[in-house]
């Protein structure tokens, strides 16, 4: 299955790009020390606001004379740090409280399913600016909020694939044979619907990406002077008659990063849908 | 239809009750209290002061009891005073700017219908073709652009350099004294940009979901049938499986409520529109609890009310929707 997925998202040369784009912002960010011609924070007041291509600066510099392709490389480490985490948190209470719905059914599953539509009535963007109004803005706490507003589609698809699942034979054959409940969701049935989840959650590192950078171009994401994509166009903002170059690449690097997660993610949705295995010559 | 209507207006009950609960617990995450932000602003304030402080917003009292005594006000529709130097009444500062974050949001969703309709029917009736290629990946390309970084773009493309747009506020200087046609192309020129942004977003959506659905309702039965009987091909691409592709468009519309609402947010501050989302964002960085609240009250009505939409529209037109609900 593993073969014939990787051979589906091959067949699929955008979701592929998409994913060969990925590889390569892991390691831009990894190798950011190493890669980054300037130091990313140095401020150079004689060298501020120099267009693209200007003494070595191949992006141009900022109103502080830091070089922007720098700060655009290790503004990649923010995005990547925030993406994974948000999603790895509201992964993982998307399957608990999921599993839980989904396995135990009856009084649990109505609780938990009308949180989930609950949490679903508060535009996330609401609901993400309250909690940072009353926590202070920094990169844990932006994380934790996108994790703990974006958990409820996860939750929704693990509880239909459990449902399902659970009255199939083999986990019946399991708890014949003496598994415990806890066995049973954690090693026979949450397997079995992690396709779905990963497609999920792939989607939704792209839309944490987008809701971070959004965060810190309002102020009140991951704070200065960390170089991130969504403050440094915060800047780009107010210089936008004199350096149009500080407005159009980090927009364009959050553009790309996004992109490449979404068309990662619709290819695997595709590889993953057993409607499609069957296509794929042997 | 009526009484549709009445069990969907019942099952709200709970969701808003629900929706108090969240809000009201958002807003007491705080390792400290509201009277600490006001009154750390004057260093002069007492430890008098500060007692009399928690006193006046009942922040004494046991929690449970704040939420009921938040709630029966609510009910009232007394929101409580902002912390802002104007004192002034939280519902009427949002009662004023709830029109023009409705009007953004209208238009930017007919937009994305007008836009997203031909290009998702189109796409799908010639699936693998150039212009289903393209057009997926427009809308790929539209919904991972940021809307602030269009709107900065926008914003030097046609206020900057063209000088065709305005780039911020909803009506030039003089707007009182100019005749109802002129105030009419002044807001367009203002509110185009922003409408615009805000919607491409949406394209993605909509667009891809009425291609997969058209894909499916091609390959069914009835249209076999019908084609069977005789009709030409447009009549049955155009008529018997556009029918069938467009209700479900009803729900995805309702859908998009929220990220629109949240969205105003960004695009109002971005162009300083006097709307909700502009109010909120100064709410949070100001610190201003009492309108955050109410905001976030609101926006969560807001989806509610849209989700309620959604759900009647679809039942007018489908009535096995209406059906199931009572099974």
């Amino acid at each position: 299955m593993m073969k014939n997925t990787l051979r589906l998202l091959w067949r699929n040369r955008l979701a592929f790009a998409g994913g060969i784009v990925v590889l390569s912002l892991f390691a831009v960010s990894w190798l950011a020390p190493a890669i980054a011609p300037f130091d990313p924070d140095k401020v150079q007041v004689r060298e501020r606001l120099k267009p693209p291509g200007t003494a070595g600066h191949v992006l141009g510099t900022d109103s502080l004379g830091r070089d922007v392709l720098s700060r655009l490389i290790w503004g990649s480490r923010v995005s990547l740090k925030v993406g994974i985490v948000a999603v790895g948190i509201a992964t993982l209470i998307g399957l608990f409280l999921g599993a839980l719905a989904g396995y135990h059914g009856g009084v649990t599953d109505g609780v938990i399913m009308r949180f989930v539509d609950l949490m679903l009535c508060f535009p996330s963007m609401f609901l993400i600016l309250a909690v940072i109004a009353v926590l202070e803005p920094s990169i844990w706490n932006v994380m934790i909020v996108i994790g703990l507003t974006g958990w409820m589609g996860v939750a929704r698809l693990v509880r239909a694939d459990l449902m399902s699942l659970k009255g199939r034979d083999f986990a019946l054959a399991a708890r014949a044979m003496g598994a415990g409940d806890t066995r049973i969701i954690l090693v026979h049935l949450l397997p079995n619907a992690m396709g779905p989840v990963l497609v999920t959650a792939t989607l939704g590192v792209a839309g944490a990406i987008l809701t971070e950078s959004a965060l810190s171009f309002l102020g009140l994401g991951v704070q200065p002077p960390t170089p991130t994509w969504g403050a440094m166009l915060t800047e780009g903002k107010d210089y936008l008659q004199q350096a149009w170059w500080l407005s159009l690449y980090p927009g364009l690097a959050i553009l790309v990063t996004v992109l490449s997660y979404n068309l990662l993610g619709e290819g695997l949705r595709e590889a993953l849908d057993p409607h499609n295995r069957e296509a794929v010559p042997k | 239809m009526l009484k549709f209507t009445a069990v969907r207006l019942l099952m709200m009950i709970p969701t808003l009750i629900g929706i108090t609960i969240v809000s009201f617990t958002v807003m007491h995450l705080a390792p400290g209290d509201p009277t600490n932000y006001v009154l750390d602003m004057n260093p002069k304030a007492s430890q008098t002061a500060r007692a009399r402080m928690r006193e006046l917003y009942g922040l004494d009292k046991p929690i449970h009891v704040q939420y009921w005594n938040w709630l029966k006000s609510l009910a009232k529709m007394d929101l409580g005073r902002s912390f802002a130097p104007d004192r002034r009444l939280v519902t009427e500062k949002i009662v004023e700017r709830l029109p023009v974050t409705l009007a953004l949001n209208v238009f930017s969703m007919a937009i994305i219908l007008i836009v997203s309709l031909p290009l998702g029917l189109v796409a799908a009736v010639k699936a693998g073709g150039m212009f289903d290629k393209s057009s997926t990946v427009f809308v790929f390309v539209c919904f991972a652009a940021p809307s602030f970084w269009l709107a900065l773009l926008g914003m030097y493309l046609f206020g900057v350099k063209l000088g065709w747009l305005p780039i911020s506020g909803m009506t030039s200087l003089g707007f009182e004294h100019m005749t109802s046609w002129q105030k009419f192309a002044d807001l367009s020129r203002h509110l185009a940009m922003p409408v615009v942004i805000s919607s491409l977003g949406g394209l993605a959506g909509l667009s891809r979901y009425l291609r997969s659905n058209m894909l499916e309702i091609i390959r069914k039965d009835f249209l076999t049938t019908a084609r069977a009987k005789g009709l030409s091909e447009r009549v049955v691409i155009w008529k018997h499986a556009l029918r069938n592709a467009l209700i479900p468009v009803i729900t995805i519309l309702g859908l998009s409520v929220p990220g629109l609402v949240g969205g105003s947010v960004i695009m109002e501050s971005i162009y300083a529109i006097p709307g909700l989302g502009q109010l909120f964002y100064v709410a949070v960085m100001s610190r201003d609890y009492p309108v955050v609240m109410g905001g976030l009250v609101m926006g969560a009505v807001l989806t509610l009310l849209g989700n309620l939409l959604a759900d009647l529209g679809y039942a007018a037109v489908d009535p096995r929707v209406r059906d199931a609900a009572f099974k």
